[in-house]
């Protein structure tokens, strides 16, 4: 049992925190923490497993314990055996090159005999469901198949209560639905289970209850049936994604016909990573003004067909046509503008505005365009900010107003809405509505169905 | 491919006698860096690391053979120094022994410091580092390929304004880093990283004969370099 008694934990670097936190979570209980970005679920789920106390800095009330034993006196590797942290991105937390080192590791750290080892990795893999994936390559493997690694890793030595932290961000429906699964076994397992979500609909069948935090505070705490009645105006004004199955439904790509030669238009693409070729004889066509979504599964290609069409990477087969003119790779980079996943990678400049500017020529108009876009963006007030100084969404926002700065014809957007809240997926549909408006063609990768519902008009499902 | 893993205390102490026997030839005997690079080069084909000898071994040809010409067509230093080269020659043993000791799984190499009484934090911060590496190879990649699409990379703009290139790879890249070093230490803490409980592998092996016999060679080997260098 995790008891949290008037906890208040606020970080040293300003980063937020949560304050007068009383809750109960009983052996066997699966919980679900939602709410807003940055109101402190990731943070709950850092008192649960000692990071808060022992890994970051900051400054705290109140107890928390597990099982009657106070996690703040506890050392972290203790707190480790009784609870399992899965985290939003596995990819960045892996030490071993296959799938069976990595599972081995918690158990190789806790001192386990070699033959205790390989049963325990066994076990795990088997319940987890990737016993076939025991000796694969990890860097080779889709992101469901990392997270369900992540999850075999401390499964392992066998702990009692399992922490996730935005564990669907980087997953597509499939894999999400596989995810639930996992979790379902734990459940039936008599685990304890706390997960912190923005996309909770997956979730519907298995949480025991939900707890809502705004601003720190526990601000509700609903029962399943509560949750699943709230309507979607109802979860809108808390800020939360649809607690409501959710699949893309848009009319398939079809051909936008007419216009002549205007727009983008794909012949017979064919697209590979490595050696292995994951897309064969695509072809698509899209006028000024389109949104389209490309979806499919993790690792079916939907980012190297991005890369391609950005001019970054090569097509093997196949035509890239602009306006009725064949494009090769080198003038592609200058008319698509490409927005990868992550933006910590893409943001180079001082302040905010200097990262709008940044290799363009400052004169006064193009000084005026920027600061409108900063103010379409929301992100008038940061303009003088250093931008990794930024919020994840804000920093998503100003990739965008970037992206939106450049003249170029046609936007690919990766991912755009990974880790977003209700309110700042909005935010970033209503500028892509914007841009398209005025004639530019969107092309977005993503698994957000709610968002692609609500701001493409048009989809693709590579490798259906 | 099975490979035929040695034990971990052999690319241990490999590891450290050809660096040592490497840093004190490059101002000694002529013969010490092909030797230490032939030792090395066996060990690695005998544990079928066949792509990575394959590699090293072109590149160290490379610059043997550049070396080779200089002397015979008595190029002198009218093209770039030739010293250049001849370093590049001798600490090719030791970038080679480092790759070889970096393709060990991190798990048997946490094991094997363990075992070497070396202290589990030292093991553990091995084995970040090693995992590290590739990780900052990846975000340099995403980071130029960011600044091509904003049309900031390119031969032409790093020549024209070096200096903002600079500044626009090694930010982005500083802080990712330190993110991914976040993740990493956060992952291995709530592992049990800094358990006091003495570390397991399940790569396990048992200090074989094969094991002794290359140790034995490399320590005949380097003792023979020193003796008869000195000379």
């Amino acid at each position: 049992m995790i008891e949290f008694r008037n906890v208040t934990y606020l970080y040293k670097n300003g980063g937020g925190g949560v304050k007068n936190i009383d809750l109960t979570v009983n052996d066997g209980e699966f919980v679900v923490l939602c709410g807003r970005s940055g109101c402190g679920k990731t943070t709950l789920t850092r008192l649960a497993n000692g990071l808060a106390y022992h890994f970051y800095a900051g400054r705290y009330d109140g107890t928390v314990t597990i099982d009657g034993k106070s996690v703040r006196d506890m050392p972290i590797f203790e707190t480790g055996r009784l609870v399992g942290s899965v985290f939003q991105d596995p990819r960045d937390g892996f030490f071993a090159k296959y799938v069976e080192g990595e599972t081995a590791f918690a158990c190789e750290n806790y001192g386990f005999s070699p033959t205790d080892i390989r049963a325990r990795v066994a076990a795990a893999l088997g319940a987890v469901g990737i016993e076939n994936l025991r000796f694969a390559e990890l860097k080779k493997l889709s992101s469901g198949e990392k997270q369900k690694v992540a999850i075999a890793s401390v499964y392992a030595p066998a702990p009692k209560i399992y922490v996730f932290d935005e564990p669907s961000s980087n997953l597509d429906a499939a894999a999400t639905l596989a995810l639930a699964d996992v979790m379902r076994a734990l459940k039936a397992d008599g685990k304890t289970v706390v997960v912190s979500e923005h996309r909770v609909n997956y979730l519907m069948n298995l949480a025991d209850k939900f707890v809502y935090i705004d601003g720190g505070e526990i601000a509700r705490v609903f029962t399943p049936r509560e949750f699943a009645n709230l309507s979607d105006a109802e979860s809108a004004a808390l800020g939360l994604r649809t607690p409501r199955p959710c699949a893309v439904n848009l009319p398939p790509r079809g051909d936008s016909g007419g216009g002549g030669n205007a727009g983008l238009r794909l012949n017979a693409l064919s697209v590979s990573y490595g050696k292995k070729e994951l897309i064969s004889g695509f072809s698509l066509s899209l006028r000024p003004g389109d949104i389209l979504a490309v979806t499919g599964t993790n690792g079916c290609g939907k980012t190297s067909l991005c890369r391609v069409i950005a001019g970054l990477k090569r097509q093997n087969r196949g035509e890239i046509l602009f306006n009725g003119k064949k494009l090769p790779p080198r003038k592609r980079l200058a008319a698509v503008y490409y927005v990868a996943n992550g933006a910590d990678n893409q943001l180079f400049s001082s302040s905010v505005r200097d990262e709008l500017l940044l290799g363009l020529k400052a004169d006064p108009k193009t000084r005026e365009r920027a600061d409108a876009i900063l103010a379409e963006f929301g992100l008038s007030e940061y303009a003088d900010r250093h931008p990794l100084l930024l919020s994840g969404g804000q920093k998503q926002r100003l990739t965008l107003a970037v992206a939106f700065m450049r003249d170029r014809s046609v936007i690919v957007l990766d991912e755009p809405t990974s880790g977003l809240d209700l309110t700042r997926m909005r935010h970033v549909a209503d500028a892509i509505k914007t841009a398209s408006v005025s004639g530019k063609i969107i092309i977005v990768v993503s698994h957000d169905a709610e968002f692609v519902n609500r701001v493409c008009n048009k989809s693709v499902i590579i490798g259906s | 491919m099975k490979r035929y893993g040695l034990h971990i205390h052999v690319h241990v102490k490999l590891f450290l006698i050809v660096l040592t026997v490497v840093l004190t030839a490059v101002s000694s005997h002529k013969y010490f860096t092909p030797l230490a690079f032939a030792a090395v080069l066996i060990f690695a084909l005998a544990q079928g690391y066949f792509k990575a000898a394959g590699y090293n071994g072109c590149f160290y040809g490379l610059f043997v053979g550049i070396v080779f010409m200089y002397n015979a067509f008595g190029w002198g230093d009218r093209i770039v120094s030739r010293y250049i080269f001849v370093i590049a020659a001798n600490a090719m043993p030791s970038f080679f022994a480092c790759y070889v000791f970096a393709l060990t799984p991190p798990s048997e190499i946490a094991s094997g410091l363990n075992g070497l009484r070396f202290p589990k934090s030292t093991g553990v911060a091995v084995v970040t580092l090693f995992r590290y590496f590739p990780t900052v190879g990846a975000e340099t990649r995403a980071v130029r390929e960011n600044m091509r699409v904003r049309g900031l990379g390119g031969l032409r703009q790093y020549l024209l304004h070096p200096m903002r290139s600079f500044i626009c790879v090694l930010i982005p890249l500083l802080i990712r880093a330190l993110g991914v070093a976040e993740q990493l230490s956060v992952s291995a803490v709530t592992r049990g990283a800094e358990s006091k409980t003495a570390r397991h592998s399940l790569y396990e092996k048992r200090f074989g004969i094969a094991d002794a016999a290359w140790l034995a060679l490399f320590a005949a080997g380097a003792f023979c370099l020193f003796y008869f260098g000195r000379a």
